[in-house]
């Protein structure tokens, strides 16, 4: 592998201008680079541009200052994300929001059931391909929103806080089924969170943005070795290093 | 939730058996009233399709110009400028423009339609830019990173079912506002129409032929309502969920 980054962020800032034309600094000055395959973390308290930062590497902002670069250009091929609030089509049923990405890339129809059914499957979603979002808990949501964005193949997996809205036993599941995923795909995954327990329970390394507007505070190397123990004396003084850093 | 078989089933069955009632109750009602009121059931006929096609002539254009409008209102700017323009044209009276398009167009389908026109088109656009308006945000987010961006894939896979439910409540509305329009054009003068049979029914002060008109324009709407745009709106229901 080459040591080219997956993702090189270079002194990015941004403002958002409000629609009563107040001005709000959000990001200043951050710079970061990702490495290929890497579990990769934006850690940060609310509101100090964690979504915004997710939002400028998806595409969705422009930045007013600084460049983004992928090793595959200026934006990257096969990105996909998941959302907090899930975000999957109410229109569609299970089997379609699975299908969604590929047939905006004109996967013809043989070529998606394939892919479509294997992460249906992966997901444990097998049976509820014809169910509506709204039929379906919190958790087989998320689920769902999971096989999307996987279904992509993706290269590059964004993340704003994914677990944050299911309750402690399903978030945990699901955390420990991305990990098994991700440690067969190895995808770049960026994820951001408040949590500093999933920071470390997840990631190789840890950014840690400062309160608004976000700078980078420090770069945290997570060398545990995985599955994690979460009860070890290391995890603890890593959660404490993280805890620290964190100004609210 | 997994769906099972027998309830896919009965649910079928019971649909055919509605459609059937609902397809064949006012057509029995309106020839069995005929032969009892000694008037022929095909002038019933004609009067009520005569309605009933100036109705879905006026709707359909009036479906394609409020979406067309509420995709050219896409832009914040252009909605700054129209949106008070034609919040003053919902609330100008339509009956006001009868006479005027009577005088243009003549008494008759075009004069029905337009006015028509410009009594349906409202609701169904001012209800479908307010789907357009309270889309979630994340939604939007989503189908921008899956790659339904730009032009055509935008509209058909994200504008089009976001702006749904809007067109369904704006129809239901516009439809009833639409039939009580055309009735009272057509009681004032645009024949034949089932406006005209009522009125001419009242004049000769038959009130079991005014009953019966009333009951069989009653049933029709029923039908379409049952048929038609109550499932519609059940299905909206799931688009538009949380
Ligand atoms: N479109 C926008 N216009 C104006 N201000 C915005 C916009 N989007 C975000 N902001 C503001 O920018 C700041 C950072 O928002 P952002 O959502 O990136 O924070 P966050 O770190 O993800 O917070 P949280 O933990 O609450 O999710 C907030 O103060 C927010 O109010
Ligand atoms: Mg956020």
């Amino acid at each position: 592998m080459n040591n080219q980054p997956a993702i090189a962020v270079k002194n990015l800032s941004h403002t958002f201008v409000t629609e009563d034309g107040k001005h709000v600094e959000v990001l200043k000055d951050v710079s970061f680079t990702v490495r290929p395959g890497e579990f990769f973390t934006i850690l940060g308290p609310s509101g100090c541009g964690k979504s915004t930062l997710l939002r400028v590497l998806a595409g969705m902002i422009k930045p007013n200052h600084g460049e983004l670069l992928f090793s595959d250009g200026k934006t990257s091929e096969r990105l996909a994300m998941i959302f907090q609030s899930f975000a999957i089509f109410p229109w569609l049923t299970v089997y379609e929001n699975v299908e969604f990405g590929l047939k905006m890339q004109n996967v013809s129809i043989h070529d998606r059931r394939e892919t479509v059914h294997e992460h249906i499957k992966e997901m444990g979603l097998t049976g509820f391909e014809h169910a509506y979002p709204k039929d379906l808990s919190g958790g087989m949501r998320q689920r769902v929103g999971i096989a999307r964005a996987l279904a992509l193949n993706p290269k590059i997996l964004l993340m704003d806080e994914a677990f944050s809205s299911l309750d402690a036993f399903t978030a945990e599941r699901l955390r420990k089924d991305l990990l098994a995923l991700w440690s067969k795909d190895r995808m770049t995954i960026v994820m951001v969170t408040h949590l500093v327990d999933e920071a470390v329970e997840m990631s190789d390394r840890v950014l840690v943005m400062t309160p608004r507007p976000g700078m980078v505070e420090a770069t945290i190397d997570v060398s545990l070795s995985r599955p994690r123990d979460k009860r070890s004396k290391d995890f603890f003084a890593l959660v404490d290093r993280a805890n620290e850093l964190v100004k609210i | 939730m997994r769906y099972p078989h027998h309830i896919k089933i009965y649910k079928k069955r019971w649909h055919l058996v509605v459609t059937f009632l609902t397809i064949v109750l006012p057509i029995v009602f309106i020839f069995v009233f005929s032969k009892i009121g000694g008037i022929s059931a095909g002038g019933v006929f004609v009067d009520i399709g005569a309605s009933f096609v100036r109705v879905i002539f006026a709707y359909i254009i009036s479906v394609a110009l409020a979406i067309v409008f509420s995709l050219l209102l896409g832009s914040a700017k252009a909605e700054a400028f129209f949106l008070p323009l034609f919040d003053v044209l919902q609330s100008f009276p339509s009956f006001a423009l009868l006479p005027i398009f009577s005088i243009w167009f003549g008494v008759g389908n075009i004069t029905a339609i337009l006015f028509l026109v410009m009594t349906m088109v409202w609701p169904i656009l001012f209800s479908t830019l307010s789907s357009l308006h309270m889309v979630r945000e994340d939604l939007k987010e989503a189908s921008f990173v899956f790659g339904a961006q730009g032009g055509i894939k935008k509209l058909l896979h994200f504008t089009v079912p976001v702006a749904f439910p809007g067109i369904i409540t704006g129809s239901i509305v516009g439809l009833g506002e639409g039939w009580e329009a055309i009735v009272g054009a057509e009681i004032i003068g645009i024949s034949p129409g089932i406006g005209g049979f009522l009125n001419k029914a009242s004049m000769d002060g038959n009130i079991p032929i005014l009953t019966f008109g009333i009951i069989a324009l009653l049933l029709i709407l029923f039908s379409m309502n049952k048929l038609i745009w109550l499932p519609l709106l059940k299905k909206s229901h799931d688009y538009s969920h949380e």
